[in-house]
């Protein structure tokens, strides 16, 4: 059984990885930040006890630490997220309208040009067409007598 | 209002430069912008959905881990390709893949044009599978991503010969192959 | 255009491929124009094309992007990729007499460098027409040219600056302009698009 080329690209042609799959790998990628973050994160030294009971309080064990300091990156992580979600807006809605006035501009400069070269033929064709009629007098002079 | 080559370039290169300073909704955009091509290649190589989205995801990973290496929208997509193809290989070493699949497993049917036979792209997909890894991603690369021999030998990191006499075995034994599950195939029903 | 004007052409483009190499910069080809701005006030129509730098780009970007096996595009095209500046003054008058000698003398004078030659003159004292056509030589190239129509009731410079392919451009198609259709829209508009590098 023979194939072509394009039956082989038809075969292989791009696939769509289905619904869904952008935001599982986004939340992959996230997981990742977290667990990065936790990983190089070390636990805080346990404090003094210079006054005893009083500085106690601050002196967390590992594990809560990691939970806090999980919580909080947590919670940094969803503030600065948003953050950057609103300014990337903002910055994606000014470079479409930079792009939007650059075709325009763009759109309006060769409206010019095709003009500009329009004028340019008639001009061109206009001078020549004196000059020749100036070249040849007598032809002009047979067809006023015709 | 048509929208040019160079404006499309702009605005991935945007995209680019606001995901390498931490925006997560750039990157989310690039995500989705090339994840037809990674899933795909993943998949056309591994013949597995759940693999192949695995794979793509290990990928993007990847790309976020190193997304300061990232000079360009044209070399993110080498990148992704190469990085993808890379994972494809170590993925076919692991399970040991080279072997030849029954009809049962064949792969969804593809989207076919009107021109096209379904059962000849299935059995095309199924020839596909049984090619060692490297001759697979060369065929892959040609026909999916329409690249040519000095592209894919980047890609690949092959000498440019080498690519275009694999392309050459390569569809020398699709053509085998396919021959031999016609003859299979008759031979089950006869 | 009838035979004696296309015969006319094809001897003005031998002219000016038979030239041997002078070198020369397209600022030598770009004409200072602007003392005739004042002639806008008594003009009945006035047209004003600037048209150079990232502007002429964008257009040469847009022209050259449009897909088409249209041989009349194809001529566009071929034309404006090796331009580098389109300047157009052009003053219609109700009246005769309302530019002096001394305005064209001023764009005369900046044509006098043996770079420039005069390839076609056609002056009808009768009806007040001088009109002239100049060529700026680059070597083996057009590096730019100037048609100057003074009559009694129009004054007009065009000043092409870049390899202008002279014989295209005078058997470019009136259809691919944004219209004669149009040409009450564009010419009555006074005009302008600048561009500062």
């Amino acid at each position: 059984m023979h194939f072509s080329e394009d039956d082989l690209r038809e075969a292989l042609k791009r696939k769509d990885p289905g619904e869904g799959f952008t935001q599982r790998t986004m939340a992959r990628v996230n997981q990742a930040r977290v667990n990065q973050a936790l990983a190089e994160g070390t636990a805080p030294p346990a404090a003094k006890k210079v006054n005893g009971k009083f500085l106690a309080w601050w002196t967390l064990r590992p594990a809560w630490t990691v939970v806090v300091a999980a919580v909080l990156l947590l919670a940094c992580g969803i503030g600065g997220y948003q953050y950057s979600e609103y300014r990337h807006a903002e910055e994606m809605r000014i470079a479409r309208a930079k792009q939007q006035q650059l075709q325009q501009e763009a759109e309006r400069a060769r409206d010019q040009a095709i003009m500009a070269l329009e004028i340019a033929r008639a001009k061109l064709n206009h001078v020549l067409q004196h000059a020749q009629l100036q070249a040849e007098p007598s032809d002009k002079v047979r067809r006023q007598r015709l | 209002m048509e929208q040019t080559a160079a404006f499309e370039d702009d605005r991935l290169k945007l995209a680019l430069n606001l995901a390498v300073k931490g925006d997560g909704q750039a990157f989310e955009d690039l995500v989705r912008e090339h994840q037809g091509m990674v899933f795909s290649i993943a998949y056309h190589f591994l013949q597995d959905r759940s693999l192949a989205e695995d794979l793509a995801q290990e990928v993007f990973l990847e790309l976020f881990q190193t997304l300061d290496r990232i000079q360009s929208p044209a070399h993110l997509t080498y990148w992704l390709r190469r990085v993808t193809a890379n994972r494809c290989i170590d993925q076919g070493r692991k399970k040991h893949r080279r072997r030849e699949m029954a009809l049962e497993e064949a792969p969804e049917p593809v989207a076919s044009s009107p021109s096209a036979d379904p059962m000849l792209l299935e059995r095309l997909q199924q020839s596909l599978a049984v090619l060692p890894e490297k001759q697979r991603l060369v065929v892959i690369m040609r026909f999916q991503e329409g690249l040519g021999p000095a592209e894919i030998a980047e890609v690949l990191e092959m000498p440019v010969n080498t690519v275009k006499s694999t392309l050459h075995r390569s569809l020398a034994e699709l053509r085998k192959g396919l021959a031999r599950k016609i003859r299979e195939v008759r031979y089950a029903f006869f | 255009m009838n035979h004696g004007t296309r015969t006319l052409t094809r001897i003005l483009v031998s002219f000016v491929l038979c030239f041997s190499a002078l070198r020369g910069s397209a600022q030598d080809a770009k004409l200072q124009l602007a003392n005739l701005d004042k002639l806008s006030a008594k003009a009945a129509r006035v047209t004003d094309v600037t048209l150079d730098g990232s502007l002429l780009q964008f257009a040469v970007n847009m022209i050259q992007k449009i897909d088409s096996e249209d041989e009349d595009v194809a001529q566009l095209q071929s034309i404006i990729k090796n331009l580098k500046g389109i300047y157009i003054k052009s003053f219609e008058f109700d009246e005769a007499s309302q530019y002096s000698k001394a305005d064209v003398d001023g764009i005369r004078s900046q044509l006098t460098s043996p770079r420039w030659s005069k390839i076609v003159q056609s002056i009808e004292k009768r009806h007040n027409e001088y009109d002239e056509i100049y060529v700026l030589k680059n070597g083996d190239h057009v590096g730019g040219v100037v048609i100057l129509v003074a009559e009694a009731r129009e004054l007009t410079v065009v000043n092409l600056v870049g390899e202008v392919p002279m014989d295209k451009v005078a058997s470019l198609e009136r259809h691919l302009a944004p219209g004669e259709k149009q040409s009450g829209k564009n010419k009555q508009k006074k005009e302008s698009g600048h561009d500062q590098e």
